[in-house]
C-alpha cells in the first residue's frame, strides 16, 4: 500500500511572447519544467531526491503538495486522487513542507509559539499552549523558546523550529527541501538524527530534496536522481551508490569531493553544465554531456524502465551491472 | 625552504558591536610560501573570513587589530598607508569571492569590467582586452570573445566563477585568496572549479589560500591546512596528516562529522555536542574543552602549542598523547 503515487506528472509554463504570439495562439511557446515524473513512496519510507540547481526538484515538491499547478499527470495520496484545490487543502492537513531557508521561512514578526500554533489555526484545529510546549520538547528546544522571535535563533535552532512546525499537524508525509543547507557539519548531523528519530517514533514518510549526495545517502531508503526535469534513475540507496546505472548518476557520484587526500579525483567525471530549460535537448536530456552518447540518444527519448528489481533507469544503454552497452 | 610570501603573526582582531567587544581572531599565525595551496578550514564563527579579510586588509570599520602583524614579503601591510595598501590589493594580492552572482557589476559587460580591473597597468586598452581574453581561455571559457561581450546575468554560476578566477589572475598576483570558491556551486561544477584551481597552480608561481568549511574541498585541493576554532588556529598540518593523523580533538571531531567520510550508510550521524564559546568573553583555558571528549582539569588552563613535527602542531594540552 503506497502513501504517495505520482504518475506521469508534467509541468509546462507558458512563455510570455510579444504581440505576434498574442495574435496567433499557435505560436505561443511554453517552457517545460518537468515531465514524465512517476514514482511512489511507501509509509515510513524516506525517498531522497537529488539533482543540480535547475533540475526541477523544488518545483516538483511544490507540485506534489498542490502549491504549483501541473499540466499533466496524477497524484494519489493516502488512497485518494488529489486534483482540485480543495483536495490539496485537505491533503496539506496531513502533509508538511520544510522550506529551504529555515530562518526566512519563519515570519519575523511572530513569536516561535505563534508560528507553531499557526498551522493548527489554518486548518481549524484547536491550538492550546500545551501543544506548543509539546512540539518544542519534541524537537529538543526549551519551553521558553515559545516567546522568542526568529532572529534570535541560530541556524540549527531555526531548523528545529522548522521540524516542529512541520510536525504539528501530525503529518504522514514531510517534504524537506534542503533540510541542512547552510548548516555546519557538526549541526547537520543533529538535525538529520532528529529527523530520523522522529520518523521512527511517528511513522513518518519523508521526501528529502537535496544536492548534497553524502547527506542524502545516510538518510534515504531509496534515491531518485533528477536531471533537467526528468527522473533519470530511481533505486535503493545502497545499490544506487554502489553501482549507479545512469551515466549522469555515475558522474554525479564520481564528482563529489571526498574527505581523503589519498582518494583525490584525478579526472573530471563530467564536463560542461546543465543546459538552460530554454535549450532543452530533444530525446535524451543528458545527451549533450554524456560520455557514452550514441546517435539514437539524439533521436529517441529513453523511457524510465525497470532493469533489475526495484531499479529504474532512463537510458538506452544502461545495464544491470552499471556498464553501458 | 624559501622565505614565506605571506606571514600572519599572532594576529588578534576584535569587532566593536552593540553587545560588546567580540574577539574574532585570537593570536592566529599562518605562513604561505610560493607554490603552496593553503587550506583554512573551520565552521561558522571560527574567524576564517576575518583572517582572509586581514590578508587583503578589507576589514570592516568596526574591526580593530589588537595585536600581531600581517607581513607580505617581509613588510607589515596593516601599518601601510591606505594608498600603498590599495596598490597591493589586486596587483599582488587578489581575492576570489564566495558568491559569483554578486562579484560583478550587473550593468557592465564582462569585457568592460575585466579591463577596468587592470586600471593600474600602464598599457593600452587593446592590450588589456587581449590579456582578459587570454585569461578567459586559460580558465576554460569556451568562447572568450563572446564572454567579453556578455553581461553577468547571461552567464551561469559556474561560468561566472571561472570569470571571477580569471579576473583575480589579471594582474598576476603573488597571493590568491579564495573565500569558499565552490560553496555556491553544484557538485559537478564544484569538481570542475577544483580541477581548474589545481591545474592553475602548476604554472602559477604564487601562493593560493583556500578558505572553506568543506573538508572534501580541502582534501582535493590543499597541500597544508590550518584548522580554526573560536578565533584560534587549533591545528596546522600537511593535508595527509590532517586527515590520517589529526592531533587536535576538534579536527578529529570535524572529520568524523562529515557524512562524506562514511562508505556505508549509518543510522546515527556523529555530531559535536555543545556550542561555540561566547567570543565577547572568551575562555581563559582551551576554548574547545567544554565540547571535548578527552578534556580534563588541565584544560581549564591556556593550552600550549604542541609541535610534534616540523609541519604539524596543535593548540592542545593533550596533543601527541600527553595524559
Amino acid at each position: 500500500m503506497t502513501l504517495l503515487t505520482v504518475q506521469n506528472l508534467a509541468l509546462d509554463l507558458p512563455l510570455r511572447g510579444g504581440i505576434l504570439s498574442a495574435l496567433n495562439p499557435k505560436s505561443r511557446r511554453s517552457l517545460q519544467i518537468f515531465a514524465d515524473v512517476s514514482f511512489t513512496l511507501n509509509p515510513g519510507e524516506t525517498l531522497g531526491l537529488v539533482g543540480e540547481s535547475g533540475s526541477g526538484k523544488t518545483t516538483l515538491a511544490r507540485a506534489i503538495l498542490g502549491l504549483t499547478p501541473t499540466t499533466h499527470g496524477t497524484i494519489h495520496f493516502d488512497q485518494a486522487q488529489r486534483s482540485t484545490p480543495a483536495d490539496f487543502t485537505a491533503m496539506r492537513a496531513t502533509t508538511a513542507m520544510m522550506f529551504q531557508d529555515a530562518i526566512a521561512s519563519l515570519s519575523p514578526r511572530m513569536t516561535i509559539g505563534a508560528l507553531l500554533a499557526e498551522p493548527l489555526t489554518i486548518h481549524g484545529q484547536p491550538a492550546p499552549k500545551t501543544k506548543v510546549a509539546e512540539m518544542l520538547a519534541l524537537v529538543g528546544l526549551p519551553p521558553d523558546f515559545a516567546n522568542r522571535y526568529p532572529h534570535e535563533l541560530s541556524g540549527g535552532q531555526a531548523r528545529r523550529v522548522g521540524v516542529a512546525r512541520a510536525l504539528v499537524l501530525n503529518p504522514k508525509l514531510v517534504i524537506a527541501d534542503e533540510p541542512t543547507a547552510g548548516l555546519d557539519v557538526s549541526v547537520q548531523g543533529e538535525i538529520l538524527n532528529l529527523m530520523t528519530d522522529l520518523k521512527t517514533r511517528l511513522n513518518l514518510s519523508y521526501l528529502i530534496i537535496s544536492h548534497n549526495l553524502a547527506m542524502v545517502r545516510h538518510v534515504s531508503d531509496r534515491i531518485a536522481v533528477m536531471y533537467l526535469g526528468r527522473l533519470v534513475e530511481i533505486g535503493p540507496t545502497r545499490q544506487t551508490f554502489a553501482r549507479p546505472l545512469h551515466p549522469y548518476s555515475q558522474s554525479l557520484i564520481a564528482s563529489e569531493p571526498l574527505p581523503d587526500p589519498r582518494k583525490r579525483r584525478q579526472d573530471l567525471a563530467i564536463k560542461g553544465e546543465i543546459p538552460s530549460l530554454l535549450n532543452r535537448p530533444k530525446a535524451c536530456v543528458f545527451q549533450g554531456r554524456c560520455p557514452h552518447v550514441q546517435p539514437i540518444c539524439r533521436t529517441d527519448p529513453p523511457t524510465l524502465r525497470e532493469i533489475s528489481p526495484a531499479r529504474f533507469v532512463r537510458c538506452h544503454f544502461a545495464t544491470p551491472t552499471g556498464a553501458l552497452s | 625552504m624559501t622565505d614565506p610570501l605571506l606571514e600572519i603573526d599572532a594576529l588578534s582582531i576584535a569587532y566593536h558591536t552593540d553587545h560588546g567587544r567580540l574577539s574574532a581572531l585570537r593570536g592566529a599565525s599562518l605562513i604561505a610560501r610560493a607554490g603552496e595551496v593553503i587550506g583554512i578550514v573551520g565552521e561558522s564563527g571560527c574567524g576564517k573570513s576575518t583572517l582572509a579579510a586581514s590578508v587583503i586588509n578589507l576589514l570592516p570599520a568596526a574591526a580593530e587589530v589588537t595585536n600581531g602583524a600581517v607581513r607580505y614579503k617581509g613588510q607589515d601591510i596593516l601599518s601601510l598607508h591606505p594608498e600603498a595598501q590599495r596598490a597591493l590589493r589586486g596587483q599582488d594580492i587578489a581575492m576570489i569571492f564566495q558568491d559569483p552572482m554578486t562579484a560583478f557589476n550587473p550593468v557592465l559587460t564582462m569585457g568592460a569590467q575585466l579591463v577596468d580591473f587592470q586600471h593600474a597597468a600602464q598599457i593600452p586598452r587593446a592590450e588589456k582586452l587581449a590579456r582578459a581574453r587570454t585569461l578567459l581561455a586559460r580558465v576554460g571559457m569556451p568562447d572568450p570573445d563572446l564572454t567579453l561581450r556578455r553581461y553577468p546575468h547571461q552567464l551561469s554560476g559556474g561560468m561566472r566563477q571561472r570569470v571571477a578566477i580569471a579576473a583575480a589572475l589579471l594582474m598576476n598576483p603573488t597571493i590568491l585568496v579564495a573565500d569558499e570558491p565552490t560553496t555556491a556551486l553544484d557538485v559537478t561544477m564544484e569538481a570542475q572549479i577544483i580541477h581548474l584551481l589545481r591545474d592553475l597552480r602548476r604554472d602559477y608561481q604564487g601562493a593560493i589560500l583556500v578558505i572553506t568549511h568543506h573538508l572534501g574541498v580541502v582534501a582535493e585541493l590543499c597541500d597544508r591546512v590550518y584548522v580554526m576554532y573560536a578565533g584560534e588556529v587549533v591545528e596546522e598540518a600537511l593535508v595527509d596528516d590532517l586527515f590520517h593523523a589529526p592531533l587536535h580533538p576538534y579536527t578529529s571531531a570535524l572529520i568524523a562529522c562529515d557524512p562524506g567520510h562514511f562508505e556505508q550508510a549509518t543510522p546515527i550521524l556523529p555530531t559535536i555536542p555543545g556550542r561555540l564559546p561566547d567570543l565577547r568573553n572568551p575562555p581563559i583555558g582551551c576554548s574547545f574543552a567544554p565540547r571535548c571528549p578527552i578534556a580534563s582539569e588541565i584544560c581549564a588552563t591556556p593550552p600550549p602549542r604542541m609541535q610534534i613535527s616540523l609541519t604539524q602542531s596543535a593548540l592542545c594540552h593533550k596533543a601527541g598523547g600527553r595524559p
